[in-house]
């Protein structure tokens, strides 16, 4: 096990090293720099000064200059500054890390308390028309665009029922109930898709489970149903809904983009659409990065987790 | 191995949803195929004395803020966002299975290398990895096919790499190697056929997200430019106009969403039938 | 002013949206009004007497990355600058030069003026204001190594001298009517000596002279003012405090200014004020802006290196309909200036090739020897709401007179690098921030090496006018060169401006006094006051 730890770590380490070498060539690629956004749509201005923003931003070095200088600095722990506003780009990841880990996780929570619950009650009455209800409403979860259920959301709530957070942000700490306000409707749009993944692998990994020789002696013991598939059927059910959570991360983290631009919260995601519109490479040089390592993490976090719990998986 | 119009047709009187979801899916190709004919209006006319009308009898789904009837819009919005889905979703099967083919086919080497450069573009969470890639080469049509395309080429290369692996361990390819038949004729004429089904499951299931990575990017301003009309862009024109023309958000969302859940239909049936451990 | 006539609250909501959408939709075309009576109204909450203390919390959809005073380029930013940083002279609200951080200003020669600093003028670091402080602050805009966009404005200063701690001397090349202007410039600021030493400081911290100090700053997000208490102009400002707050998406900055979470807000688009400008609750202003959307052409590029096709496409265009849907009817039509700069501005009436004419726009198509359809490009820049919406409107009118027009959609990066270049096809633009026409005609049309002119006009005549222009000291004289400039702009239209969209505010009615820029510079937060 611990081998097995060592070379998924060292294995992690290479890729974002890959990661790194992609993101850096991926912002260097795009026609236009800091420079054209930080001079403008107004500044007519000639080559020189030009070249003198580039040499500002060191970016008249050698672009394996830059990724070397760069590399070194992830190595000590430093993303780098950003070049708008001149602030270490980790300190601002953190700043907004709040809101998007509040999102993320609230998204995460609400998917397993509706698509477990959802999965088990579709497995047991499968055939019956609540398993095609459940069904059918788990597949439209994962067919509606989160955009556009925000959109719909923001409707109903903001312009039909105006019913309207604080624009500023207030962490659970300052308010709960205010802090809630904010990132209810968000939340529950980040984690529609998950819910209804989750409540579809419940179902059919219930379904195995049900049909497996162990349930059936169960059963055949004559412990009452609730006792089977509470203490039997879903404890092992529920293991492989574990790694579904964790594939969705990837989902989520992508879906964190779109659900803060909808709703106009101040999070990681927010962070790196400004950064992108306003070429400020190391900003999305360091969010890229750290969405990546992080996506990675938890992968591997709920691999160790599967191997925790499921007592016949063996990592050599 | 049967044809797969076969299989379709046979799980199309047994499973209505799957009939539901083909249906759907066929409409659509119809209507994306037929778009100039079938619209009302040509979806780029504009006319300032109907702005911001609502649903009626002579604009079904209203107009926009430049007098644009939506629902031819959003007809040749099919045209865009499948034609963008379908192109590449396509060129990720292709690129993939070829090196998902060739990796699981000559393992080491080979295996390895492609293996870790996959590695890489499956850390990113997909819809980052289609953002940078758009910042990168600026908004439009060919930059969206290409970043979906890039995000999607991992996953089948996984695919078929891991299919190809299974069948290798299969007699009939051991047999053929005996007798002597080169690799080539080996990978394209005994494993290639017998890796389809899972190929074609993930084709299906693939279409789904790349119509909705492509909304997404569109929505956010990085994907298709107006005035062509992907339903993403009429999403992100419909935005600014919320309170007073919902109608300019509703519709092209619906249709993103009906689009997707068919293909899902479609999927959900495919894989009940050539995953048959999954079968309900 | 309020131009509400219903209270929505008491309406059903369905009610409400029809009443806003009939009234701002249907009747928007009639509705405008005369910029000058617009301009009187505005003025109008302005009545009453100022009173000390109170905070705004102002929402916009953008606030801007970076506060550096010589770099930053945005106008997102140069609007709420000179709440923080100042000048030796300030260009007032009728576009005049008026004394700033120079008490008075003499000119010796037409090349040497000699400008007296203000007394006991302290910088928000407690330092006092110096000569020394002047002639850095204006030389590091002029050092090309600091990269200033401001550079190019400033060209004509050959030196600036210390006279003593109060007085400096600036010598200049050769005699420039805009110079008094151009150093009340966007990019300008006088900062202290001792602030810069990487160049980056500024970046996120501000030290400067304003009635206001920069408390917080969020890039992209907030901006925390408050009143600098040692401000030189004794009195003011009047608020204690200020925030702005970035919401990118515009509906919910009508939602947070209803729900009273917003005092004040400033609106990129007409729809959100013309669903707000019906609360009587509120007031709003709207102000003709120096700003206008244009249709750049190239003058060496086919087809519009042909000046009958040139007049062709502007004979094409439905300028009206291009306000109404991509301007949502808030703003004015222009000639070659837009109506804020009144008195350089020719009237439309007096300037050719102002209106649609698709007979005549196909016999120039003909004449230039071309069958349609035409092939055509235009180049449209992402994210600008107001082009993209502009485009779509000219691509289908240029569509009726035999044009097949292809919208060419790019990058930022990409439009600067072709712009400066001098090879960029016919493209969308949004120019504006001007207070001069010599700022605004220049630069753009005045030939290599003295100008850009971008759209390679190569016109001759025109560099002849525009260097007569420049150093022509007297006003009325230079309105007639101007004159002649817009009018041979207009027969030959290298460069098609569209509408001039107005500044759009709205605010609660208990904010007073604020005046709208006709750059869209904030400097009416200054005077502006909070009833009790």
């Amino acid at each position: 096990m611990r081998a097995y730890i060592f070379r998924r770590l060292l294995a992690m380490a290479a890729t974002l090293l890959g990661v790194s070498v992609i993101v850096f060539t991926m912002m260097r690629l795009i026609p236009g720099t800091v420079v054209e956004q930080l001079l403008g749509q107004s500044a007519l201005v000639g080559e020189e000064t030009i070249r003198a923003l580039r040499e500002f931003f060191g970016l008249d070095r050698p672009w394996y200059v830059q990724y070397v200088d760069w590399l070194g600095g992830l190595l000590r722990g430093d993303l780098g500054m950003s070049w708008r506003s001149n602030r270490p780009v980790l300190s601002l990841i953190l700043s907004r890390l709040p809101v998007t880990a509040e999102l993320a996780l609230l998204a995460v929570a609400w998917s397993l308390l509706i698509g477990i619950p959802m999965g088990v009650v579709a497995a047991l009455r499968r055939g019956a028309t609540l398993d095609s209800v459940i069904r059918f409403a788990s597949t439209l979860g994962l067919s509606v665009p989160a955009f556009w259920q925000g959109t719909l959301l923001i409707l109903l709530f903001s312009i039909y029922l105006q019913w309207m957070p604080s624009i500023q942000w207030v962490s659970i700490r300052e308010n709960v109930w205010a802090n809630l306000s904010i990132i209810a409707l968000p939340a529950l749009t980040l984690g529609t898709a998950t819910a209804a993944m989750i409540s579809r692998m419940t179902r059919s990994t219930m379904l195995d489970v049900l049909g497996c020789d162990y349930v059936r002696t169960a059963r055949a013991k004559g412990l009452r149903e609730p006792r089977v598939v509470r203490h039997h059927a879903l404890r092992n059910a529920l293991i492989p809904v574990i790694t579904v959570a964790g594939v969705q991360m990837g989902y989520i983290l992508g879906g964190i983009v779109v659900v803060e631009d909808v709703f106009n919260l101040p999070g990681i995601g927010r962070l790196l659409l400004d950064a992108i519109f306003q070429r400020d490479y190391p900003v999305v040089q360091g969010t890229i990065l750290v969405g990546a390592a992080l996506f990675m993490g938890l992968n591997f976090l709920v691999d160790l987790l599967y191997a925790a719990i499921d007592p016949r998986i063996q990592y050599e | 191995m049967r044809p797969v119009s076969r299989i379709w047709l046979s799980r199309l009187r047994r499973n209505p949803l799957f009939a539901a979801g083909t249906i759907i899916i066929t409409t659509f190709v119809i209507l994306g195929i037929l778009a100039p004919y079938v619209a009302p209006y040509p979806p780029i006319a504009v006319d300032a004395m109907k702005m911001f009308q609502s649903p009626s009898r002579d604009h079904l789904f209203g107009t926009d803020r430049f007098g644009r009837d939506l629902l031819s819009r959003v007809i040749h919005g099919v045209r865009v966002s499948l034609g963008i889905a379908g192109l590449s979703i396509g060129i990720a099967t292709a690129a993939g299975s070829v090196l998902g083919l060739l990796a699981g086919y000559f393992e080491r080497g080979v295996d390895q290398t492609l293996g870790r450069v996959m590695d890489v573009f499956f850390a990113f969470p997909s819809v980052l990895l289609a953002l940078g890639i758009s910042a990168v080469l600026g908004a439009g049509v060919r930059t969206v096919v290409i970043a979906i395309a890039v995000v999607y080429t991992p996953l089948f290369f996984r695919v078929m790499r891991a299919s190809v692996l299974a069948e290798k361990q299969l007699t009939y390819v051991e047999a053929a190697a005996s007798i002597g038949a080169g690799s080539w004729k080996i990978m394209l004429r005994h494993i290639l056929p017998n890796t389809l089904s899972p190929l074609i499951v993930q084709v299906a299931v693939s279409l789904s997200y790349a119509i909705l990575i492509e909304s997404a990017l569109s929505y956010l301003g990085v994907g298709v430019q107006p005035p062509t009309p992907s339903w993403g862009t009429i999403l992100n024109e419909g935005k600014e106009f919320l309170p007073i023309s919902p109608w300019i958000s509703l519709f092209p969302g619906l249709f993103i969403m009906l689009s997707v859940l068919g293909l899902n239909f479609v999927s959900d049936g495919l894989r009940d039938y050539l995953d048959p451990r999954l079968r309900t | 002013m309020s131009e509400s006539r219903h209270d929505p609250r008491g309406m059903k909501r369905r009610e409400f949206l029809k009443t806003a959408g009939a009234a701002g939709f249907g009747l928007a075309a009639g509705q405008l009004l005369s910029p000058y009576r617009l301009w009187t109204a505005s003025a109008a909450p302005a009545a009453g007497t100022p009173r000390q203390g109170g905070r705004i919390t102002f929402g916009s959809a953008a606030l801007p990355a970076s506060i550096e005073p010589h770099l930053e380029g945005a106008d997102i930013y140069q609007r709420r600058k000179f709440l923080f940083y100042e000048n030796l002279v300030w260009v007032d609200y009728d576009l005049v030069p008026r004394p700033q951080l120079a008490e008075r200003w003499e000119e010796r020669s037409p090349t040497e003026y000699i400008f007296h600093l203000r007394r006991g003028v302290r910088f928000h670091n407690g330092k006092e204001m110096d000569a020394e402080d002047v002639k850095f602050s204006y030389e590091r805009v002029m050092d090309p190594r600091t990269g200033s966009g401001g550079r190019g404005d400033l060209v004509m200063i050959k030196s600036i001298d210390i006279i003593d701690r109060n007085t400096v001397r600036f010598t200049l090349n050769e005699p420039t009517a805009t110079f008094l202007i151009n150093i009340a410039g966007k990019y300008n600021g006088v900062i202290p000596k001792d602030a810069v030493r990487t160049g980056r400081e500024l970046q996120h911290a501000a030290i400067g002279t304003g009635p206001f100090r920069v408390r917080q700053f969020e890039p992209n997000r907030l901006i925390v003012l408050e009143r600098f208490p040692e401000y030189w102009d004794r009195g003011k400002p009047y608020l204690d405090g200020l925030t702005f707050q970035a919401l990118p998406d515009e509906t919910s900055l009508v939602a947070a200014l209803r729900a009273g979470q917003l005092d004040m807000v400033q609106f990129e688009s007409g729809v959100n004020f013309k669903l707000v400008r019906h609360l009587v609750s509120l007031n709003h202003i709207q102000a003709p802006a120096i700003r206008w959307v244009v249709l750049d052409l190239a003058g060496d590029q086919a087809p519009t290196s042909n000046p009958d096709i040139r007049r062709a496409i502007a004979l094409s265009i439905d300028r009206e309909a291009i306000l109404r849907i991509a301007g949502d009817g808030l703003g004015t039509r222009l000639g070659l200036l837009p109506t804020a700069m009144a008195f350089w501005a020719m009237s439309l009436d007096r300037l050719p090739n102002q209106n649609r004419d698709l007979g005549r726009a196909r016999e120039l198509i003909q004449r230039a020897g071309l069958r349609p359809p035409v092939p055509l490009t235009i180049r449209n820049i992402v994210g600008f709401p107001s082009l993209i919406a502009s485009v779509q409107v000219i691509a289908d009118n240029l569509k009726d007179a035999g044009f097949d027009v292809r919208v060419e959609t790019v990058d930022i990066g990409v439009w600067i690098r072709d712009w400066i270049a001098r090879q960029a096809p016919p493209t969308m633009n949004e120019w504006g921030g001007f207070v001069d026409p010599d700022q605004a005609f220049y630069r753009h049309y005045h030939t290599p090496p003295k100008g850009m002119d971008f759209r390679r006009w190569n016109n001759a005549e025109v560099d002849r006018l525009l260097d007569e222009g420049r150093s022509t000291i007297d006003r009325n004289r230079r309105k007639q060169i101007y004159d002649r400039i817009q009018t041979m702009m207009a027969e030959d239209p290298i460069s098609i401006p569209l509408y001039a969209p107005n500044s759009l505010y709205s605010m609660n009615r208990k904010i007073k006094g604020f005046r709208p820029y006709p750059t869209g510079f904030m400097f009416g937060l200054r005077e502006t006051w909070v009833e009790g």
